[in-house]
């Protein structure tokens, strides 16, 4: 109970600290980091679980229903285009999962999938039951998925002037 | 608000409730998230009556709980992996941002999208927080939510087969 309190003490504090100081995103930024370093630190935090990390998410899928002008065009404008993208990326990633392999010596699949442009939840679960390396797999996605969130609210923020 | 919209509020959420368990059920990615979407636009499509906007500080509720459910993900033992790895993180890391930005030129040159909107759509971070970041900064949350549905979809379709393929060749072989 004490971890629970901790843990959501010190997210929502940050969270809103971040709001506050004008960083963008804030409240996602400020709380993620604020509970990892504690965590990684060896502090008292308590890791959410499952259904906790569902039940967050269907919240956002209905605030984003409400919130967002949907338009019907909009998925037809931009479908070969996404599939462009994920050609580049999934291109990007051989090669990166190329220098990991090289850099480790960690077998070509676990290379592959630790550098694979999505999916830290599935593709980690599907590493485990492929019996590869699934910690190592997911702690690269973990590094990834970090950094990215943390960062690209600042380049958005940037890019907007 | 009058009973008329506290009714049509009350089951635009009972169906995204419902698509949101569907979602996870049928083992879609970030299925709560988008079973929640869809089984709530379904119903604001069939409701006759206007739901009232959602009170901006519901959306930094949000951005904190997401906040604080992925860094409470981040194990203790993520950082010895990362560590012993470090060099194949910081690779990792690095083509994921220098993808992303790669990527937006691609969008921006295609689909004609201004920098930040494309940057958000063509991140592989993870697609709900990418979502979530697009609503915090006012982006247009749809051309988002299609680009990373897509490519999270078909990232999975393509790389896990390719890998139990390589497994199962690899076992044929050895």
């Amino acid at each position: 109970m004490r971890e629970l309190l901790v843990t959501l003490t010190v997210g929502v504090g940050a969270g809103w600290a971040a709001l506050w100081l004008g960083v963008p995103a804030g409240g996602l930024v400020g709380s993620m980091v604020a509970v990892a370093a504690l965590r990684l630190a060896g502090g008292p935090v308590r890791e959410l679980s499952l259904h906790v990390r569902r039940g967050v998410q269907l919240a956002v899928g209905i605030i984003l229903a409400v919130s967002a002008t949907w338009h019907p065009e909009v998925a037809r404008r931009v479908l070969l285009p996404a599939l462009g993208l994920t050609a580049y990326l999934l291109a990007v990633s051989a090669v990166i999962a190329w220098g990991v392999a090289s850099l480790t010596r960690w077998p070509w699949p676990v290379a592959f999938l630790s550098s694979a442009p999505a999916g830290l939840t599935e593709i980690s679960m599907a590493a485990d039951d492929m019996g590869l390396d699934a910690p190592s797999i997911a702690s690269l996605h973990v590094a990834r998925v970090i950094t990215v969130i943390a960062c690209v609210p600042w380049l958005v923020a940037w890019a907007a002037g | 608000m009058s009973a008329e919209q506290v009714l049509a509020a009350a089951f635009v959420v009972a169906a995204g409730v419902t698509g949101g368990l569907v979602g996870i059920r049928l083992r879609l990615p970030a299925g709560a998230l988008l079973g929640g979407l869809l089984g709530a636009l379904a119903a604001l499509s069939l409701v006759p009556t206007q739901i009232p906007p959602v009170d901006p500080s519901v959306r930094r509720w949000l951005q904190i709980a997401v906040g604080v459910t992925l860094g409470s993900r981040v194990r203790p033992d993520t950082l010895p992996n990362v560590r012993r790895a470090s060099r194949a993180a910081f690779l990792v890391v690095l083509a994921a941002l220098v993808g992303a930005v790669g990527g937006a030129w691609l969008l921006r040159t295609l689909a004609g999208l201004e920098w930040g909107t494309a940057l958000l759509a063509a991140t592989p971070g993870g697609m709900p927080e990418m979502i979530l970041i697009a609503l915090a900064l006012d982006r247009p949350v749809d051309l988002v939510t299609t680009v990373q549905l897509v490519r999270v979809v078909t990232t999975l379709l393509v790389t896990l087969p390719l890998v139990r393929l390589w497994l199962r060749r690899a076992e044929v072989e050895g």
